[in-house]
């Protein structure tokens, strides 16, 4: 039985973790699909595919925490052009 | 915050010069010595009058304001001498009278003016939809997942890290504001 705060506290945990990505392209990947994925799940009311959802999210929680220890080890050299701020 | 108290205070040594309005209270000595060990390094006392209680005599305190450099304030507090005609016990509630001194616990201006700017953004709401401090995010339109969305996008612009049960309470912007200052003021 996933209780609704639990569903959220997994979502800012997924988005916690997809900030650390040091590589642009990745951490605005992690962000739109964590959100895209949870509201497309909104409106589920049958708890069993629920806590489907949840557990599914829950695996792709550890994939990102061991991607960015991954991808820590080989940080950009340059800064991505959509980082720079417009002058 | 400021300590606003309203006491009756008879006299002491340094503040002697303070206390003219004492001069027809002369004869009432003070029986008791309330020591205050205030843990601020500033504390600016208001003393504002006590209305007087109709059946009884009482003392009044003048309205001065002490600033206390030091950190232990010493008062005399004289006893007062209640005249209680028919009453056997007499109560003296100390009231905290409103003061010029604003002890609000609220959101700097900047910081609400900020938010509402993120939410408009993140919401993609349109210029006639008024974003003010007590507008909740429901009112918005936005789901507990919007929320969320908008509480990341405020920890990435302030560069501060909510904890998960005061994030989870945050539902108008003044919250969310006064959050954010807690967070900054801690950092600091």
């Amino acid at each position: 039985m996933v209780s609704r705060s639990e569903v959220l506290s997994l979502c800012r945990a997924l988005l916690r973790a997809g900030r650390q990505f040091p590589h642009y392209n990745l951490r605005e990947y992690t962000k739109r699909r964590t959100l895209d994925g949870f509201r497309m799940n909104k409106n589920l009311t049958d708890q069993s595919k629920v806590n489907e959802a949840y557990a599914e999210a829950k695996a792709q929680l550890v994939v990102v925490e061991r991607t960015v220890k991954l991808y820590s080890l080989y940080p950009p050299k340059t800064k991505n052009i959509m980082e720079v701020k417009l002058q | 915050c400021d300590l606003t108290l309203s006491l009756c205070v008879h006299f002491h040594w340094n503040l002697r010069k303070r206390f003219i309005y004492f001069s027809k209270y002369k004869n009432l000595s003070p029986t008791w010595l309330i020591t205050l060990t205030v843990p601020l390094p500033h504390l600016s006392l208001r003393l504002r009058s006590l209305t007087p209680i109709s059946s009884s005599m009482a003392s009044i305190a003048s309205s001065t304001s002490l600033q206390a450099r030091s950190r232990h304030l010493a008062i005399a507090v004289n006893q007062v001498k209640c005249f209680s005609y028919g009453r056997s016990n007499l109560s003296f509630n100390l009231r905290q009278l409103p003061t010029r001194l604003t002890v609000s616990c609220a959101a700097k201006s900047e910081t609400v003016d900020k938010v509402c700017e993120i939410v408009r953004k993140q919401l993609s709401l349109d210029e006639t939809k008024k974003v003010v401090g007590a507008t909740k995010f429901s009112e918005l339109g936005a789901d507990s997942l919007d929320t969320v969305e908008i509480v990341m996008g405020l920890e990435e612009e302030f560069g501060i890290e909510m904890a998960e049960e005061k994030a989870q309470t945050i539902t108008t912007v003044e919250k969310a504001a006064e959050l954010i200052e807690e967070l900054l003021m801690e950092k600091a």
